[in-house]
């Protein structure tokens, strides 16, 4: 799920809301302030039965539903295009499909690093993409081994894609749990 | 985009997601107003049900536990949205952009600790910077403690920066 940054302060004004309107609901019931009593729905029957009223309603729900659904959909994570523009010269442009560099940086930190499991995901980033490679650690490994295997595929894409078009990031998370054996059942 | 360092799910993306729906089911309500006032649809409008029931002297059942749970759910909105994305993985050293989890801190310390000359068990916590490795010795190997350190500290080199504690308790038989 992606994070959009509207989540806090959004949540937020929308839990005051709820924390007010559930309290004007409770002092209702209990009658703690007395305001329940000196209410007068007199004004709210004006507006709602105004010609313009419903058509308000009708603009307030269209923006809110735009708002909803645009606030669900941005968390959906949405495809990176593959393709990248690496420098041209003149009239030539060249285009690269980072969906055929990404299994081979795989294999690579599968190779070079006490690591197995790797998976990969991409990102647009500053115009380029990111390369993020997600693997499980074997418990047998040492930092150092990490470290190096990391710098090497840094390296080896910096000398690749000198003006950063792609970059990659390493991540490594703990051993993978084998799964239970079971014996064969011998009848 | 911008490079972020990988990080937890805020304890706010389940809180906005149900905001998300119940802004949708007001979008529901005050749509369905406008379709019945302008005679759309043959039914009355929900809002003047809930307008009329406001002059009652009392809330119903059903609305008093809306506004209990009204009441909750804005008090975990508030909390949730108080609280960032905490940082999930830690940064190594050197110049390639690696990332470790806590658990892999934990998983190399344990492995270590346990090839140590005299451990027969060992398992390891960490908690912020402090890592706390926990190690059944054999009998008469009181000076594996030291080893376990020198272990510890030589596996996780580059790393993470980290205070490592070790507490050996001997096998009783």
């Amino acid at each position: 799920m992606s994070r959009p940054a509207a989540d806090r302060p959004a949540a937020a004004v929308i839990g005051l809301c709820l924390l007010a309107a559930g309290a004007a609901v409770i002092d209702w019931r209990f009658d703690f302030t007395g305001l329940w009593g000196r209410l007068d729905t007199g004004p709210i029957d004006a507006v709602m039965d105004t010609g313009w009223f419903p058509w308000a309603a009708l603009g307030a729900a269209l923006l809110l539903a735009g708002l909803a659904l645009w606030w669900l959909l941005t968390r959906i994570p949405y495809p990176v295009e593959g393709r990248v523009a690496l420098a041209a010269t003149g009239s030539d442009r060249i285009d690269l499909d980072v969906r055929s560099v990404a299994p081979r940086l795989r294999a690579d930190l599968e190779r070079q690093a006490p690591v197995d499991r790797v998976t990969s995901r991409r990102f647009e980033l500053r115009g380029g993409q990111l390369v993020r490679l997600h693997a499980h650690v074997d418990p047998r490994a040492d930092g150092e081994s990490l470290i190096k295997a990391a710098a090497g595929l840094t390296e080896s894409v910096a000398a690749a894609f000198p003006d950063g078009e792609v970059t990659v990031r390493v991540i490594v998370d703990g051993p993978k749990r084998e799964r239970a054996r079971h014996t064969p059942r011998v009848r | 985009m911008k490079l972020r360092d990988p990080r937890h799910l805020p304890a706010v993306a389940w809180p906005a997601v149900l905001a998300a729906l119940l802004l949708a089911a007001l979008a529901v309500l005050l749509g369905q107003h406008a379709a019945a006032e302008l005679g759309w649809i043959g039914a009355d409008s929900w809002l003047r049900s809930a307008r009329a029931a406001l002059d009652d002297a009392q809330p119903s059942g059903w609305v008093l536990a809306g506004g209990i749970a009204a009441v909750l759910l804005g008090l975990w909105f508030l909390i949730a949205a108080c609280f960032p994305a905490r940082r999930s993985h830690l940064r190594a050293d050197g110049p390639g952009d690696l990332w470790v989890s806590p658990r892999v801190i934990e998983a190399l310390a344990s492995d270590a600790a346990g090839r140590a000359p005299g451990v027969l068990h060992a398992s390891s916590e960490l908690r912020g910077r402090r890592l706390k490795v926990k190690a059944l010795l054999a009998r008469g190997h009181e000076a594996a403690v030291a080893d376990i350190l020198e272990a510890v500290g030589e596996r996780l080199r580059g790393l993470a920066e980290l205070e490592v504690a070790v507490q050996a308790k001997e096998a009783s038989r």
